[in-house]
């Protein structure tokens, strides 16, 4: 039941990333992601470690949240008409269906057999490769890099369990917010200059 | 004392420090810090006993961390005293440019971080270490600019997907080298690491940003990208065929990286043809250079792509020096800015037209024998794969020609001056002779690259 559930808010989540206007809300559904991948990885690791995964997003999360609400950055126009909600909407669907029907077709491909780890995993990947063509600005891109480590490291934690690799992986996610919080402000400087 | 902590850890530590010197004295402790480095690894044996006076000591090679390790044997120490000496010399060209104060410490950083890649166990995990190095590289180039560009952007993110493509592919790799004739994960598998190596790299179609990125920053500091990423990710991937038999014997990825290779060549060789723009000419001419070296590869004389390595550096360091100067002189890059500029900054010009010939493999330059040894490979496989290589030369030739012409023929001749200062003329001479003389005395080199080759004992059959 848990992995199904856990399925359905990454779905969720890679729709809520793709069709949300404000910031708070995508920020809020990629908080979603993390809880979703937290309930996957830990099938195969013990809670503790399965937390390093949602607690360096949230971390991410947190950091871009501070950057956007304290330092009035205004983010570029992010506002989607009605189309391309819809367009957006329809590819995650589709995307979504087709991540997880590769998932009951080639269940084998993660140790173990668990179909739903695989389309969690490639759900997150997948959505987060198409936003990077249908979401242009540059917060939506730090969110759709953001997920998509979050996705691999979904799928990763069905193959390896090293502290060294979760460590790494961990650091990278902070790093890309840090990044991410800096080219933010830098834009938002140059905009009020 | 073990060797990774000396040369990884040591670095890594020295460009934090480097980042809260005074920045006047920053550029002459990094080129002072590098070039310890470099003589601390021609002159110090890994695993044997070492005498200092009454001391003894011995360096041990293995660093365990978390779990897993740092590994840098004897036979390393080759790629440690070339790599920290190239970055002396990239660190010393740029505090001649007067390039950005925090270049030392970005430098030395991303240099450490890339030798914990080639030195960490099991070899996958570097990508992690490259992505690192990636992150740092875009903090530095962002300062260049009050807003990040597009060009950066697009770095970022293609540069990040190589990450779990990487990561996966290791796995991969692992569970077919039992069988790898009856396993059909080996398709995925090369699939991944094709699709790793050329965003890395980066070749077609993943080279977008490149062109973006050469208008965005300082031509010098492309150059410097340009240098150490694509010949770090080529000593990375060596690892694979080095360590993977099958990989090495499978034809689908020799004529994989060769369709690659040749498409990326002759795609920035006609952009080169047709640029107007000079920085992006050094993005282009870059771009064609990483061609070569996946031709190299996927012809079957992966020699030549190491013996490209320092060739390759030499070339990237002259064009991006020489550039910087007609950068800062003129108002922008573009062609018709540049007019005249070649008789106001001569040495830079030829440093330019040197370096791309040097890329472009005519015969005189370092980089000729490799190219001979490719063109030889091509020719026997076919005159097609012979004339498109041909082709693909020629377009880096035209490019070079159509600067130089731009930079010398104006209506009314202006008089010849030298406006750059004495250390300036000594370094871009210095190059010159770099790119030229070990060309035409091949065998100055012969002991490095003999030991370079030893890195890679299966694959170049050393």
């Amino acid at each position: 039941m848990i992995p199904i559930f856990s399925v359905a808010l990454i779905f969720l989540a890679a729709l809520g990333l793709i069709t949300a206007s404000q910031w708070r809300t995508r920020l809020a559904w990629l908080v979603a992601q993390g809880l979703a991948a937290f309930l996957l990885i830990s099938q195969y690791w013990p809670w503790n470690a399965a937390a390093a995964a949602p607690l360096t997003l949230w971390g991410a999360a947190v950091i871009l949240g501070l950057t956007l609400s304290r330092r009035q950055i205004l983010l570029e126009d992010s506002t989607l008409s009605g189309f391309q909600r819809a367009f957006g909407s329809l590819a995650t669907l589709f995307i979504s269906l087709f991540l997880l029907s590769i998932s009951y077709l080639q269940p084998d491909f993660l140790p173990g057999g668990n179909p739903l780890t695989l389309a969690g995993g490639l759900i997150a990947l997948g959505n987060a490769l198409i936003r990077f063509g249908l979401r242009e600005t540059l917060f939506d891109h730090v969110l759709s890099l953001l997920s998509l480590i979050n996705g691999f490291m979904i799928l990763y934690a069905a193959i390896e369990t090293s502290l060294l690799v979760n460590l790494l992986l961990s650091a990278l996610t902070l790093g890309i917010a840090l990044v991410g919080s800096y080219f933010l402000t830098r834009a938002t400087e140059e905009r009020n200059a | 004392m073990t060797a990774p902590l000396l040369w990884i850890f040591l670095p890594a530590l020295l460009a934090l420090f480097l980042l809260i010197l005074p920045a006047r004295i920053r550029y002459g402790s990094s080129v002072a810090a590098a070039l310890t480095l470099a003589g601390l690894a021609w002159k110090m044996p890994v695993d044997s006993v070492i005498s200092l006076g009454g001391l003894q000591f011995k360096i041990a090679p293995i660093f365990p961390f978390l779990g897993r390790e740092f590994l840098l044997s004897d036979t390393a120490r080759p790629l440690l005293v070339t790599s920290y000496l190239l970055l002396a010399a990239w660190l010393f060209g740029a505090w001649l440019l007067g390039q950005n104060d925090r270049f030392p410490a970005f430098g030395l950083g991303i240099q450490a971080l890339w030798i914990g890649a080639w030195a960490i166990r099991p070899f996958l995990y570097a990508i992690l270490l490259i992505t690192a190095a990636t992150l740092l590289t875009v903090v530095f180039f962002s300062l260049f600019r009050p807003a990040p560009g597009a060009g950066l952007l697009r770095l970022l993110i293609l540069q990040t997907l190589a990450l779990p493509a990487m990561l996966f592919t290791g796995w991969l790799l692992e569970g077919v080298a039992a069988a790898p004739a009856e396993n059909t994960t080996a398709l995925t598998a090369l699939l991944l690491l094709g699709s790793s190596l050329a965003l890395l790299l980066p070749a077609f179609p993943f080279h977008i940003w490149l062109g973006q990125l050469a208008e965005e920053i300082p031509p010098y500091l492309l150059a410097f990208w340009l240098a150490v990423f694509p010949t770090g990710t080529l000593v990375f991937f060596l690892g694979f065929p080095e360590q993977f038999a099958w990989l090495r014997q499978n034809p689908a990825s020799s004529s994989w990286l060769t369709t690659l290779g040749f498409i990326t060549l002759l795609f920035a060789s006609i952009q080169a043809a047709w640029q107007r723009n000079a920085a992006r000419l050094l993005a282009w001419v870059g771009l064609a250079a990483n061609g070569v070296l996946l031709l190299s590869l996927g012809s079957g004389v992966p020699q030549a792509a190491i013996l490209l390595l320092l060739p390759r550096h030499f070339a990237l360091l002259a064009i991006g020096f020489g550039l910087n100067q007609l950068a800062s002189a003129s108002s922008d890059t573009s062609l018709p800015a540049l007019q005249g500029i070649g008789y106001r900054f001569p040495l830079a010009l030829m440093l330019i037209i040197a370096g791309i010939f040097t890329l472009a493999g005519l015969p005189l330059f370092i980089a000729f024998p490799p190219y001979l040894a490719i063109w030889e490979k091509l020719t026997a496989a076919g005159i097609l794969q012979s004339a498109a290589f041909g082709i693909g030369l020629a377009g880096l030739v035209i490019g070079a020609l159509r600067l130089l012409a731009v930079s010398l023929l104006v209506k009314q001749k202006p008089v010849w001056q030298f406006q750059q200062r004495f250390l300036v003329l000594f370094w871009s001479l210095t190059m010159l002779l770099l790119l030229v003389l070990p060309g035409l005395y091949p065998a100055w080199l012969q002991t490095l690259v003999e030991s370079l080759l030893r890195l890679f004992p299966h694959l170049t059959n050393t």
